[in-house]
């Protein structure tokens, strides 16, 4: 009884151990809802397109994200997934973005590119200076506060000092009596706080005198700024209109100082722009020139991860790597811009540089070379890339931003003329 | 006690495959080498829970630990690890080099998974139970994608676990053959250091690679219980059920995830909660022993069958030399064994592809096994 009770016991466990074998085998993995089989899907689908990337098979993988539903289109990784086969179409891989990264693999980061500086015998180099160093309006905003503050400044109350004065004594006669008459010009160099920096005014005196003498008597006074002399009626007559003049000159030299430091800061942009160029020559002369396809496979790249940092956060993978290839392929398309406006074969030293700058090429790839720049500052303000100032990030993005997708045919002129004329300096 | 085992277990393991399914895994990964891995088992690769009489046998399976042949209380050290292989050899290059362009086309055309792993232990017996304790689990997967935008997946893994095993038979019939159905269960502790990251070549390029990665500790107590089902008849086969890794903390990797669109590393079969069906048997003859063991995994409780994992393997041994042989849709091995009363050593050699269809080709290793007898 006993014995039949063991068989059958063994006989069910073999029985159900059997059932549950080819149970499991045929059938177990159809019990799925459907949110979690198009998951499944999708991260097949995402395999895939991640082995298509690896095999640099951008065509499959965009063929395979084409075909999944729109919903699924949006999903944050199939999107990041589209922007790197859109790179790949550009053909710009690791192999190009290597040199790039290459700098300061493992030394330094690319986000401190200033201190690319230690590794350069020259002082001057690196986009960083570029972009940074020369944007504060702080000297020209304190030139204007200063214009207002003497238009403002009530005339009787200007001073001013005479730091130098020379005479000229002269005796004439005059008809019909024969009168001797003897007169003493003074010339006068004086200043005011009201200049700006060390501006110097002059001005002229014809006064009577009796002699020589007294002439020179009168010019030592007025250079040692004595007073009692500036009291004399006939001084003091054509010492009238003085505060007036200086107040006058003044705003003048104020806005003259303006226009220089204006005129100063674009040159010396231009000095640092070919600097940072030439300090840049390899990384610039690996970078391989980009067709307008490749180029609209850039943009299309960069839109979407564009589109990917607004919406996920730096702290997701996602989020993290679509700011940071935003960054290379911004950084990309504006090399690849300045390569196409020089000749990298002929550069053997910066003037050589500034002479075969092609300032049309520049203008013919200013559209794409603006919409990188924008996506490349708007990372640096989000991520401190550049080590730029906040102040000055919030000018210069609202700035890029208002630029004009074209440059005018004035504008063109314009650029052109100006490098033309740092050509003409250089010697080229 | 009876009535449990043979209709709550497989009830439990019934209606266990009705479970909600989770996602699929992204970056699935699997090894030879799992915790608690000798060199038989890494030489099977796992295909060895209806193999009884080894020495082996209760790391594949519990409740094997009852065909224990030896009686005597026995303490080996064992060791088992990969010697050689693209995978060493990329290591090498990737530490001990500077990265050159070179390196990076190399890793990502034409190996772009890089993987080494190791254990070693010391093993206690006797007649009662089985006491391992395991220092070392170490794993280290590398895997290198998007030529695009350089991303490096890193999992990074170094287990300490401390394990009982003891099993029995619990019932024997014999209607015209005997019937012999074991149960066993291997309790372990376990601390489980890891990491399981993503970095892309961006930040190696302004971070150094130590304050990218971050180990992360989880302590937990787990198990693996298992079945047997022997006879002694010639054609009927012996079956076996397990599940692995019960009530274990870590899960595929799937807690270090930080949000649902990361990709991340999966390891299937090594930490996480897994179950096996396997049917094999055994014969000796005059020119030695066979035997063949088809493993059947399946994810967690029998929820669904991998079937891209399915296993052959099987032994021939003759007196101190045994040859192991495996295949699977990923993995082709081939072993040898030399044994001594006091030294075993082993060499394998094997094509594997751990990231299955994502890795480019089979990478060719030579594992190493080591076991010293007390």
């Amino acid at each position: 009884m006993k014995k039949t009770s063991q068989l059958i016991t063994s006989l069910l466990l073999l029985i159900i151990l059997l059932f549950f074998l080819l149970f499991s085998i045929f059938s177990c993995s159809k019990q799925q809802d459907s949110n979690s089989s198009n998951n499944e899907f999708l991260n097949e689908q995402k395999m895939k397109i991640v082995s298509a990337i690896n095999n640099k098979d951008a065509d499959s993988a965009l063929k395979i994200i084409s075909e999944l539903s729109e919903q699924n289109q949006e999903e944050g990784e199939i999107k990041y997934l589209k922007a790197e086969a859109y790179a790949l179409k550009a053909n710009i891989d690791i192999y190009s973005l290597f040199p790039m990264l290459k700098i300061k693999l493992f030394e330094f980061a690319i986000n401190e590119w200033n201190d690319i500086r230690k590794y350069s015998e020259r002082e001057r180099s690196g986009i960083g200076d570029v972009v940074g160093e020369n944007i504060s309006d702080e000297e020209i905003n304190n030139l204007e506060n200063k214009i207002k503050e003497i238009e403002s400044f009530p005339v009787e109350k200007i001073t001013y000092t005479i730091t130098d004065a020379s005479s000229y004594y002269h005796e004439y006669f005059i008809n019909p009596y024969l009168t001797l008459v003897a007169r003493c010009y003074i010339n006068l160099r004086f200043t005011s706080p009201l200049f700006v920096e060390n501006h110097y005014e002059w001005s002229y005196l014809n006064i009577p005198t009796k002699n020589k003498d007294e002439c020179e008597q009168i010019t030592k006074q007025l250079t040692k700024g004595d007073q009692s002399i500036l009291g004399l009626a006939e001084i003091a007559n054509q010492f009238k209109g003085v505060q007036a003049r200086i107040k006058k000159l003044a705003i003048v030299a104020a806005k003259e100082k303006i226009e220089k430091t204006y005129n100063r800061r674009a040159k010396e942009k231009y000095i640092q722009f070919f600097w940072a160029i030439y300090d840049s020559l390899p990384i610039i002369k690996s970078a391989p020139i980009l067709n307008s396809n490749e180029k609209e496979h850039v943009l299309q790249a960069l839109s979407l991860l564009k589109n990917i940092k607004d919406k996920i956060a730096i702290e997701d993978r996602i989020g993290k790597d679509s700011r940071q290839h935003m960054t290379l392929l911004a950084g990309f398309i504006i090399i690849e811009a300045i390569k196409s406006s020089i000749d990298v074969n002929k550069i053997n030293n910066p003037s050589d540089l500034i002479c075969t700058f092609m300032p049309t090429n520049l203008i013919a790839n200013y559209p794409t070379a603006l919409i990188a720049a924008r996506y490349l500052l708007e990372i640096a303000k989000e991520t401190g890339l550049f080590n730029l100032k906040d102040e000055l990030l919030d000018k210069a993005i609202p700035f890029l931003q208002n630029a004009p997708n074209e440059l005018t045919p004035q504008q063109q002129k314009v650029f052109i003329h100006q490098v033309s004329k740092i050509k003409y300096d250089t010697g080229c | 006690m009876i009535v449990i085992v043979i209709v709550i277990a497989p009830l439990i393991l019934l209606f266990s495959s009705l479970l909600p399914s989770s996602l699929l895994l992204a970056f699935e990964v699997t090894h030879q080498i799992r915790p608690g891995s000798v060199f038989e088992t890494t030489a099977l690769n796992s295909a060895c829970s209806t193999i009884t009489g080894t020495i082996f046998a209760s790391r594949c399976n519990p409740a094997l630990f009852a065909y224990s042949k030896d009686s005597e209380q026995k303490i080996t050290i064992s060791m088992v690890g990969k010697a050689e292989g693209d995978s060493i050899d990329n290591g090498r290059d990737l530490i001990f080099k500077p990265i050159t362009e070179d390196t990076i086309r190399r890793l990502l055309q034409e190996r772009n998974f890089n993987t080494f792993s190791f254990n070693g232990e010391i093993l206690f017996r006797n007649k009662f139970f089985e006491l391992s304790y395991s220092p070392y689990y170490l794993l280290a997967d590398l895997y290198i994608f998007n030529p695009a935008f350089l991303e490096v997946s890193i999992h990074l893994v170094s287990l300490e676990i401390l394990r009982v095993t003891h099993g029995r038979k619990i019932l024997t019939f014999s209607p015209s053959n005997t019937f012999n159905l074991s149960s066993g269960v291997s309790l372990y502790y376990y601390k489980h250091s890891y990491e399981n990251t993503i970095i892309s070549l961006y930040d190696l390029s302004y971070k150094k690679a130590v304050d990218l990665i971050t180990f992360k500790t989880l302590y937990g107590t787990s198990a693996d219980i298992g079945l047997f089902l022997d006879n002694d008849n010639k054609y009927i086969p012996s079956l076996s059920a397990q599940v692995k890794n019960l009530n274990n903390k870590v899960k595929e990797g799937k807690e270090n995830a930080n949000s649902k669109s990361s990709l991340y590393q999966s390891t299937l079969f090594l930490f996480d909660t897994y179950s096996t069906i396997a049917i094999g048997k055994g014969v000796n003859t005059i020119i030695g022993g066979f035997n063949v063991d088809l493993e059947f995994p399946f994810d967690e409780f029998y929820r669904e069958l991998r079937k891209k994992y399915i296993t052959f393997g099987s032994k021939y041994s003759l007196t101190l030399f045994s040859l192991f042989f495996s295949i699977s849709k990923y993995y082709k091995s081939i072993g040898l064994r030399f044994d001594s009363s006091n030294f075993n050593i082993g060499v394998l050699y094997a094509r594997e592809k751990d990231m299955g269809d994502l890795q480019p080709k089979p990478e060719q290793s030579i594992y190493l096994g080591i076991d010293i007898i007390l």
